[in-house]
């Protein structure tokens, strides 16, 4: 005769209680991701206009609320140089042709760099604007808000989005304002 | 369901739809106003359950706001989150003496931002 082996209430409920501490997390993890999936909506939503302003203010609502810095400048690219065309919190002078800067829009690839390993002038994080396969302009971080500490995941999102929508945009401005 | 009704106050287009977009998700009616002048006005004619009130806005701020709404008794009573870029200490400060409940940073954390409704509203 065979034996089989029941669990104890004892093992039942500490079963339990991992699958309902598994399932919190994953609520949690659902949670967050819905919230991301919702700032990700925001913003692709507040990127569709054709008048030059409204594009330019979602942008800096974007970058102020939903990304965390209020120590930017938005340019385009003049070349060889940068013509800002918003800045927040800076000094336009600021905003400078440098090598870094140079490479992002070389590459078309955002450089994001660490707060804490970020000094003086030097700008936090360079995003390129992209519309018709070529860089038209960039992004230049100088700070977070201080209370946030780093960029976040959802933030390297934001910055595609921002990359891929908000170049198209301000590029069309220019075609309604010509 | 008992439905609460949320007053959002801020003059950003895109606040006010990344709130809108959080709370559709919960038991919430939203009202918006885009600065502190109609926030004062649609807090009187609405009378919200909850204000999410921004602090820098045109024609009249968040503190101001929050003054005016706290000197009307059928909205003395109301809870007020404040929702701002300046966590500082001060700032904050300003923002209890003005009459505010609660606050929370932008960028705006949704879950800690559902966990305060719940905590003022209920579940």
């Amino acid at each position: 005769m065979s034996r089989h082996h029941t669990p104890s209430l004892e093992q039942e409920l500490f079963a339990a209680r991992a699958e309902a501490a598994r399932l919190e997390a994953r609520c949690e993890e659902l949670e967050t991701q819905n919230f991301e999936l919702a700032s990700l909506f925001t913003a692709s939503s507040q990127l569709h206009g054709t008048c030059r302003e409204a594009v330019l203010t979602a942008m800096e609502e974007i970058i102020v609320n939903l990304i965390g810095s209020e120590q930017f400048a938005i340019c385009e690219l003049d070349d060889p140089a940068l013509n800002v065309v918003s800045s927040v919190g800076i000094d336009a002078q600021q905003v400078r042709w440098t090598p870094r800067v140079q490479e992002v829009v070389r590459r078309a690839e955002a450089y994001v760099g660490s707060v804490a390993q970020t000094e003086g002038t030097e700008p936090l994080a360079c995003l390129p604007l992209r519309a018709k396969n070529e860089v038209i302009g960039v992004i230049v971080l100088f700070g977070l808000l201080s209370h946030k500490a780093e960029f976040e995941p959802l933030d390297h999102q934001l910055f595609d989005l921002l990359g891929t929508l908000a170049g198209p945009a301000l590029y069309c401005t220019r075609s309604v304002q010509a | 369901m008992n439905r609460k009704k949320i007053l959002l106050v801020d003059d950003s287009a895109t606040i006010l739809m990344m709130e809108r977009t959080i709370l559709m998700r919960g038991p919430y009616d939203v009202v918006t106003a885009s600065n502190g002048e109609q926030g004062v006005a649609k807090a009187l004619s609405e009378k919200p359950d909850l204000i999410l009130m921004d602090v820098i806005m045109p024609r009249m701020n968040g503190f101001e706001a929050c003054r005016r709404i706290r000197e009307e008794a059928g909205t003395r009573a109301t809870p007020i989150i404040m929702v701002t870029t300046r966590g500082e200490e001060t700032n904050v400060e300003m923002g209890f003496q003005a009459g505010c409940s609660d606050y929370v940073t932008k960028p705006i954390n949704a879950v800690e931002l559902m966990t305060k409704l719940k905590s003022y509203l209920g579940d």
